[in-house]
This record gives C-alpha cells, sequence and structure tokens, in this order.
C-alpha cells in the first residue's frame, strides 16, 4: 500500500504515533547516558537502563549485554510491525538484515566457518527459509534485487575469493533497494534518510578508501550511485579542500570537514563516523515537530537502533574500564 | 674426591695420563663455546626484549580499536565481516647454524604484497576502527614472526647453554679430579712398589756380602 495514495494517510499514523511518543518517554537520552558513564558501579548503569525497559539483571560480561540487546532488537521490530499501519516502512530498515544473512551464509560457506550464530533474524525472509533457497539456488522467496545481489555476489567469491568484492555487490544493491522501497512508500522524509544514509556511507568510504591508498577504479566498485552527491565527483575530487566543498551545502557538511581534515592527517577517523551518525540524527528529530505520520515511526525505528548501538560502547567501555569521559566521547547524539 | 677402581699398572697410568689430557682440552673447548654461546644467547634476549615490548604495545593498540570497533557494531556484523580473510599467508622455514644449534628462520609471503589488501569487508555496514585494528594487527604480524623466531632460538641456545654447562662441570669437577685422583693414586702405587723393590734388593745385597765375606 502506497502512502498519501491508496488507503494509508497521515491519520491513519494517529495511534501509532501515539503510541510512540509515550515509548519515546523511555529511549535512552544525553541525560541518561551521561548517568550511566558517570554511575559508581555496573549496577547502578543498569538502573539507568532499567529506566528505558531493560531487564534489571546486572550483566556479568559484554556477551550478556549482546543477547539482551539482540533480544531487545527483535523485539523492536515486532512492536513496530503490530502498529504501523505500512509494514512498507518497517520493510526498509529489514532489509539490511537479508543483506547481513546472505553474506553470512555466502562467507561461511565458502570459508568451511561456523556461522550459524552469526544470522540476525529481523530480515524479511527468515534466516532458516534463507538459507534454504541459498543453498538450492533457488531464491523463491527472495525480492528479485536480492535474489540478483546474492547470485551476483556467490559468483565473485568463487571466481576471485575476495569477500570484499562480494560485499560491496552486497552493499549497493542493499542500499539500491532500501532506495526503491522507501520511494514505493511515498515518504519523502524516508526518501530524504535513506539518501542521507547512502551519502553518509559514501563519505565514509572515500574517507577510508583513500587512506589506504586506494585507487579510482577501488572507489567506483564502493560507491553507492543513488545518493545526493554523485560518486563521480567524489572519485575526481582527490583535495581534501574540494572534498570538504562537495559537502558544503549538505546536512553532513561538519561530517565533510571533518572527513576532509582525516584525509590531511589532522583528525581521527572514528569523529567522522560520528559526524556522519550525528548527521542522520539531526535529520530524525525533523520528526519530533510532526504532529503525526510516518515520520515519528521512522525516527523511533532509527533512534532505538542507535539506542543499542549507546547502551552496547557504554557497557563495553566499562567493562573494559575506559574513563566516563573517554565513553563520552564516542557517543553518538541522542534522539531524544 | 673418589678415584676409579683400576688396577695401579703402569699401562693404566699410561691410559689415564692419556684420557685426562683430552678432558682436559676437552674441558677448555666446551668452557669456550659455553662462553659463545652466553655472548650470543644474550645478544639474542636483548633483541627478544625490544621486539617483546613493541609486539605488545602494537597488540594492545590492536585490541583498544577492536574494543571500540565491537562497541560501535553488533558483534554478528563484526563477526560476518571478519568471517572470510582476504589476504593469505603462506609460512617458509629453513634453520641457521649457531654453534651448532639449529635455530629455526621464518619466512612469509603474503597472497598480496599491497598492505591495503587486508580488510575482508565492504565499508557500508562497518566502522572505521575496525580497519585500524586490522591495521595494527597486520603491521605487528612480522614482527610476532620474527619474535617467535628469536623465542625458539633463545630456547634453543638456552638448553644448548645448559647442556654444555653440565658438560663442563661435569669435566671440571668430576671426571678431571677424579682421572687426577687415580693417576696420583697409581704413580704412588708404582713409586711404593719401586722402593719396596729397592730395598729388597739392598737387603738382599746386604745378605750376599754377609755371607761372602762375612761382615
Amino acid at each position: 500500500m502506497k502512502y498519501g495514495e491508496g488507503s494509508i494517510q497521515d491519520i491513519d499514523y494517529l495511534y501509532s504515533t501515539a503510541r510512540l511518543r509515550s515509548l519515546e518517554r523511555g529511549l535512552l537520552s544525553h541525560d541518561r547516558m551521561d548517568r550511566m558513564c558517570d554511575a559508581k558501579n555496573l549496577e547502578d548503569a543498569v538502573k539507568v537502563l532499567a529506566e528505558c525497559g531493560y531487564d534489571d539483571t546486572v550483566p556479568v560480561n559484554p556477551g550478556q549485554v549482546d543477547e539482551l540487546l539482540a533480544e531487545a532488537r527483535n523485539e523492536l521490530f515486532k512492536l513496530v510491525e503490530s502498529i504501523a499501519p505500512d509494514l512498507d516502512i518497517v520493510d526498509v530498515f529489514k532489509v539490511k538484515y537479508d543483506y547481513h544473512n546472505v553474506k553470512t551464509f555466502l562467507k561461511g560457506e565458502h570459508g568451511g566457518e561456523n556461522y550459524q550464530a552469526l544470522f540476525i533474524p529481523c530480515g524479511r525472509v527468515p534466516v532458516e527459509v534463507l538459507c534454504e533457497n541459498l543453498r538450492e539456488n533457488s531464491y523463491k522467496d527472495f525480492s528479485s534485487s536480492l535474489r540478483r545481489a546474492a547470485e551476483e555476489a556467490k559468483e565473485v567469491l568463487g571466481r576471485t575469493n575476495d569477500p570484499q568484492l562480494a560485499d560491496f555487490v552486497l552493499d549497493n544493491a542493499c542500499y539500491k533497494e532500501m532506495l526503491a522501497l522507501a520511494q514505493q512508500t511515498n515518504s519523502k522524509f524516508l526518501v530524504g534518510y535513506v539518501k542521507l544514509l547512502i551519502d553518509s556511507a559514501n563519505l565514509r568510504a572515500v574517507v577510508r578508501s583513500r587512506r589506504m591508498g586506494k585507487d579510482a577504479d577501488f572507489l567506483r566498485l564502493c560507491l553507492i550511485p543513488d545518493g545526493t552527491i554523485s560518486p563521480a565527483a567524489l572519485i575526481s575530487e582527490m583535495n581534501p579542500d574540494a572534498f570538504e566543498a562537495l559537502y558544503n551545502s549538505s546536512p553532513l557538511a561538519a561530517a565533510g570537514v571533518t572527513g576532509a581534515a582525516v584525509l590531511r592527517g589532522e583528525a581521527r577517523l572514528t569523529s567522522v563516523d560520528l559526524k556522519c551518525d550525528d548527521a542522520l540524527t539531526e535529520y530524525l528529530k525533523k520528526a519530533k515537530y510532526v504532529a503525526f505520520g510516518e515520520q515519528p515511526l521512522i525516527a523511533f525505528l532509527v533512534a532505538k537502533e542507535n539506542e543499542f548501538t549507546a547502551v552496547r560502547t557504554i557497557m563495553a567501555g566499562r567493562f573494559a574500564g575506559l574513563s566516563p569521559d573517554m565513553i563520552k566521547e564516542r557517543l553518538r547524539d541522542s534522539y531524544v | 674426591m673418589a678415584r676409579l677402581a683400576v688396577n695401579p699398572t703402569r699401562m693404566e697410568l699410561t691410559n689415564l695420563k692419556k684420557r685426562i689430557k683430552t678432558a682436559r682440552r676437552g674441558h677448555k673447548l666446551l668452557k669456550d663455546k659455553r662462553d659463545e654461546l652466553m655472548k650470543q644467547f644474550l645478544e639474542i634476549v636483548r633483541e627478544n626484549q625490544k621486539l617483546r615490548l613493541k609486539v605488545e604495545e602494537s597488540l594492545m593498540r590492536a585490541h583498544a580499536s577492536f574494543t571500540v570497533a565491537s562497541a560501535v557494531m553488533s558483534p554478528e556484523l563484526l563477526e560476518e565481516a571478519l568471517l572470510y580473510p582476504k589476504q593469505s599467508v603462506t609460512l617458509d622455514m629453513d634453520f641457521k647454524n649457531i654453534m651448532s644449534v639449529n635455530v629455526p628462520r621464518y619466512q612469509f609471503i603474503t597472497k598480496s604484497n599491497d598492505p591495503s589488501e587486508i580488510y575482508p569487508y565492504g565499508f557500508a555496514m562497518t566502522s572505521g576502527e575496525l580497519d585500524d585494528a586490522l591495521y595494527a594487527l597486520s603491521d605487528t604480524l612480522m614482527d610476532m614472526l620474527k619474535l617467535a623466531e628469536i623465542e625458539k632460538s633463545a630456547q634453543l641456545l638456552a638448553q644448548e647453554i645448559e647442556k654444555t654447562r653440565r658438560r663442563v662441570n661435569a669435566l671440571e669437577y668430576v671426571m678431571i679430579p677424579q682421572l687426577a685422583e687415580t693417576i696420583k693414586y697409581i704413580t704412588m702405587k708404582l713409586d711404593e712398589n719401586e722402593r719396596g723393590n729397592t730395598t729388597r734388593l739392598m737387603k738382599v745385597k746386604d745378605m750376599m756380602l754377609k755371607q761372602a765375606h762375612g761382615y
């Protein structure tokens, strides 16, 4: 069903928006993140998590935190699917898990490694069905994009033994499919978000590739074509100043400045990831001022996924014995 | 010092004198070998210490980057990214002779000579910290291999030093004193026999003179 055209209207989101607005109060805010970082001990940090609706059992190792977050991720998708009037919007966010599962299967089978624990059961295709389809080369439960990408990645991996090339094929297809699905929903907000996501992925890919000393041919393989800034422009601009200028009028301007600083050797790569994620959160904050519609749903979904990263960062930092300041400097901006 | 259980004969004495000469020569040679081994060992140990500190520092750096990468990425994504390697390494080994100790020498050959060909994942779903962690590990690999070579050499040299030291001590404190003691014993015994003979001859001479001339 198409938002705005068919039977789905923004007023259909009244219930989901109201529900999510109430749940937003339980999101991990900046204040709560600071309290977790500054907490005297792990028990106090877990108390803050309990305020956000997590289990209050104190984890004894980072593995238990990961289990907790994996469970929370599954719950999140169940919740969003139960209240979203248009499931196509949720599918945009599930696509990446399908592609992750395909990557896991292909690499695991090719390398003969044990990979069963690495699947994420949040994709559109259930993990067992996905594995069966890939094993039998039938792809009958796959979308056409996923099918094409899986076939190509399998062929590339078999021919070159290069998992990076297979990843490029699947990552490109993943973003293309996310954009196509977003366009099908007719939500400008979602299309804008996916395009920003592509721009952010391209920015980070350019900075990381150039740091590795890779050439234009390599960039052509790894850049995703459907963002607001064309890959051709990114490939041709070798100068950090020109690279920075490309992002001047984009929401990723700060990330562009930091990326250029990394290319000049004046900043750390971590700060680029941080600025990109902050720019995405800033985009999502527009949803705060929308009374009802698909925007709060999209923003909540992404905010919750970011929250999982924040919780993992804080807890991993605490387990590693890092100082609160060191943990805080790695935390991304919060939606609430 | 206990002496050897041998017959106190001239033949045995000659044999023992030959043996003590060989033992003293062997002792000197083994002592020289031990000193040279110690010199080589100390050089290797100093190099080993420097390299170990360097490797441990690099590994800590890699570990810190991995900690940050694993905090930012979910464990499934992180492990999937590293599930199948891009770069592969083969190891060749030959031996070098140091003072008759065969120490190993490792040489490793990578599939690709390009240092940037170590990243087995795409960039869209992975964190930049992972690049740093992998680079730090890849950078340390050469040093780790050198460290393995040096530590094995030090271990083999230490074993040889221990063996040589035991031999030197056995010669110095057991074999040579025993031989010397036995030689002394045989010499004394033979001298004693000689003196006994002389006395007997003098006594016979006295008896014969008394019988012939009535002295």
